[in-house]
């Protein structure tokens, strides 16, 4: 029965972090775009900046919204569903969350409401400024919660007295070993995903001879940004891995089904695709590359990686989900360095001008299909990192099982359907409403903001 | 030094978790109010809510982080035990969040409108239920809740939750009428009177109830500091509230009735919690007891702890920019 309450837990957990995790995806990355376009428009003065601040603006504030709402469960689920892990790492979990909530998500809101309503009521400085502080509140955000979650993958700081966690050194335990790749890993990864997002829509835009100078314009901002972020982000990967390797031994044996460790001065092969078989401690049937595993794990050819069998089978992560979700998230990265590349290609053959960009219609169609990359790869990688920490909650020191909040199974079930419809919900609202923000198109007629400054009687 | 800190975040928690009550307390009245009104009436409310729902809501966001930080075991106790309000608070601000974005994209105006309000009200339940939850003498043993998924609810819980929407609605009201004029304005210092009334008299019938039921209530309470704290403050929110009935029938008086609205607020407020001191859940948890390690609580004071005055700061300045009175769709040109 505590077996069966701890799955839906789990899978409540999953559901709704799932879920949340595309939203700061955007928000981070619209966020840091609005800064380019609003320092672009003041600048150059060219209106055209201000329509694109405007236009994507809109999509922020609806992606940032539903990011909010999302979120919110997510801090009290905590409470609600593991209170037993709760009362165990709050005194480090809670903290770096409390930093979040303080330092970075207060920020965020605040600001919001003068970027959004406010450019007529404030001077061009402060709204610049307001700008700036949201996406450094975003940013922030996704540094303090990626500080929570890194703990526990790489627990620094802590130590056992009488079973229960005691954190010795608050400086290392925030600033783990795993903190700098996962904050930097996550955060390139938003403004990937983001790159894709707007170059889809652009996409969409052009392919219907609609606002072609406008998009164009956005989307090769978005080249330029992807020249540097598509190589920089596989290459963030790779540090990823050899932080995992490291450190978590387990998970990369998993993600990598890789069982046996290779004998000294020999290499370890790479498993392409495999169906592997948990029970059996082994893979059905598999295809490997030799010597890879070594190459890509220790960067030798000789170099040795262990395998999941040398750790006792309770703790072991489940394979099959880790070793899937490496697989596609690694081949949408190459795939999203693909089309940056093309789209350089075509830049430089001058495919993208205003009278013929519409023409290229396949080229634009991988674009426009392209935007869910990045959200997969995303939740992949999440797939990759939280699955393959199991049995733990926090690595090495304490299981999932013994972090379960005493909820019975059916409450919990009855709260995890109720997520489900919701989310699904949602998420069909949201594709619904941007389709009706993407067919009104932008604004490109209202009157240029005011900037006024305060004055005693506020208001319009 | 090693009760001063425990007590130090405990205040800190208070005035984080009463900047959320009051602040966003007013923004979910208002949508319950706005259940009752017609559609332009609902547009100027939305209105009145106008962009700072978000930082409003922040607080809770705030608040809860730092029950997390410091007072773990509170926090894992408190939102397991009363799972299902936690659960109605939580859907309730989805409700709320995504409805007001939604509505400005929709031509259903009307439909997102009342699913603003009923997540609005959803969450008030939450709050309520979880606020009348904390005094349903909940089993704890060890650390852990060893009772049921509906030990929250009772007549003295139900009560409670409908004070708290009483409560709220009030501060919206109150809102309303520094944010309304003319007839609107009128409308909604009916709507003021009648919510403190509610609110003040479940108060009352709380209290009563508690005293005759709850032996450790009325044992701390005979007791100092409570025995002159407790009628002290009992006694500012019957001012307070007598302040509130004077001038939300005064036509001159547009920001009294907020200011007072406040002043019954924070008067219930601090006598609840001045009542219960010193304990975090009453009465099997004490705020010693649920505080984490005095290092966490240090590391936290430097994270967060100073961080919140300069919160409080940048909020008042964006509560600033958008002072003033709204008329109808002022909002409507961001879409």
């Amino acid at each position: 029965m505590e077996y069966a309450a701890v799955d839906v837990a789990r899978a409540q957990f999953a559901v709704t972090t799932i879920f949340h995790m595309l939203w700061p995806l955007l928000s981070i990355g619209l966020s840091l775009l609005m800064v380019v376009m609003e320092v672009l428009w003041l600048r150059t003065g060219d209106e055209m900046y201000y329509r694109q601040v405007r236009f994507w603006s809109i999509l922020f504030i609806l992606t940032f919204g539903i990011g909010v709402a999302s979120g919110v469960p997510l801090e009290f689920q905590f409470g609600t569903n593991w209170s037993r892990f709760s009362a165990a790492t709050g005194n480090i979990v809670g903290n770096l969350l409390a930093f979040e909530a303080s330092m970075s998500f207060a920020l965020e809101a605040a600001f919001l409401a003068v970027f959004i309503f406010g450019w007529n009521r404030v001077s061009r400085r402060m709204h610049l400024f307001s700008n700036i502080m949201v996406a450094f509140g975003a940013s922030l955000s996704a540094f303090w919660i990626m500080a929570a979650n890194s703990w526990m993958q790489t627990p620094a700081g802590v130590s056992l007295e009488g079973g229960k966690i005691a954190i010795t050194n608050y400086l290392q335990a925030t600033f783990n070993p795993d903190l700098p790749i996962a904050f930097t890993h996550i955060w390139v990864a938003s403004i990937e995903t983001t790159l894709f997002f707007v170059g889809g829509i652009c996409a969409w835009y052009i392919l219907r001879n609609r606002n072609v100078g406008f998009f164009l314009k956005a989307f090769k901002i978005m080249v330029i940004i992807g020249i540097v972020v598509a190589p920089l982000q596989i290459f963030l990967g790779d540090a990823s891995g050899l932080t995992v390797i490291k450190h978590q031994p387990a998970k990369a044996a998993a993600m990598e089904a890789h069982w046996v460790t290779n004998p000294p001065d020999t290499s370890a092969s790479w498993v392409l695709v495999a169906q592997p078989d948990q029970k059996a401690q082994d893979n059905s049937w598999e295809v490997k590359i030799p010597y890879m595993l070594s190459i890509v794990s220790t960067h030798s050819v000789k170099g040795q990686v262990i395998g999941l069998k040398d750790f006792p089978v309770n703790d072991q992560p489940p394979v099959a989900p880790p070793f899937y979700a490496f697989r596609i998230m690694v081949l949408l990265g190459f795939v999203m360095l693909f089309l940056v590349l093309w789209a350089l290609w075509q830049w430089y053959r001058k495919k993208l001008r205003v009278e013929s960009a519409p023409k290229h219609r396949i080229f634009w169609n991988f674009w426009l299909y392209a935007i869910p990359a990045g959200f997969l790869a995303t939740e992949c990688g999440w797939i990759v990192r939280e699955v393959g920490r199991q049995p733990w909650l926090v690595y090495g020191i304490l299981r999932t099982t013994e972090g379960v909040s005493p909820v019975s199974t059916a409450t919990a079930a009855t709260s995890l359907s109720l997520f489900i419809v919701i989310y699904v919900l949602l998420l069909g609202l949201f594709i619904y409403f941007t389709r009706r923000i993407l067919e009104k198109g932008p604004d490109l007629t209202s009157p240029l903001p005011t900037y006024r400054k305060l004055d005693s009687t506020g208001g319009n | 030094m090693g009760a001063f800190l425990p007590l130090l975040w405990y205040f800190l928690l208070v005035v984080t978790m009463t900047l959320f009550i009051t602040l966003d307390g007013a923004d979910l009245g208002i949508g319950v109010l706005s259940l009752n009104a017609g559609e332009s009436r609902r547009s100027t409310m939305l209105v009145a809510i106008g962009p700072l729902w978000y930082a409003n809501e922040t607080w809770l966001v705030v608040g809860g982080a730092t029950l997390f930080g410091a007072f773990p075991l509170a926090y894992g106790v408190i939102l397991s035990s009363l799972y299902i309000p936690a659960m109605m608070l939580l859907f309730g601000l989805v409700f709320r969040a995504v409805s007001i974005e939604f509505r400005g994209h929709s031509e259903h105006k009307r439909l997102w409108g009342i699913a603003f309000g009923i997540g609005c009200l959803l969450a008030i339940a939450g709050q309520g239920f979880i606020f009348g939850g904390l005094f349903s003498n909940l089993k704890i043993e060890g650390g852990s809740f060893v009772g049921g998924p509906w030990d929250w609810l009772n007549l003295g819980s139900v009560i409670i939750a409908m004070g708290v929407l009483a409560a709220y609605a009030m501060m919206g009201a109150a809102h309303l009428v520094r944010k309304t004029e003319g007839a609107v304005q009128i409308q909604n210092r009916r709507l003021l009177l009648g919510s403190a009334s509610i609110a003040l008299a479940s108060f009352v019938a709380v209290i009563a109830m508690m005293l005759l039921a709850y032996t450790p209530l009325s044992l701390i309470w005979s007791r100092p500091p409570q025995v002159y704290f407790v009628p002290l403050f009992l006694l500012v929110v019957l001012f307070a509230f007598i302040m509130l009935l004077i001038s939300s029938r005064d036509e001159k008086s547009d920001r009294a009735p907020y200011i007072w609205a406040i002043v019954v607020f924070l008067g219930i407020a601090a006598a609840t919690i001045g009542g219960i001191f010193p304990y975090f859940i009453p009465f099997s948890l004490s705020i010693a007891q649920a505080a984490s390690p005095q290092a966490s609580l240090v590391f936290m004071l430097f994270g967060a702890g100073i961080i919140l005055p300069i919160i409080i700061v940048y909020n008042m300045y964006v509560h600033g920019v958008f002072a003033g009175k709204v008329y109808g769709d002022e909002a409507e040109d961001q879409y």
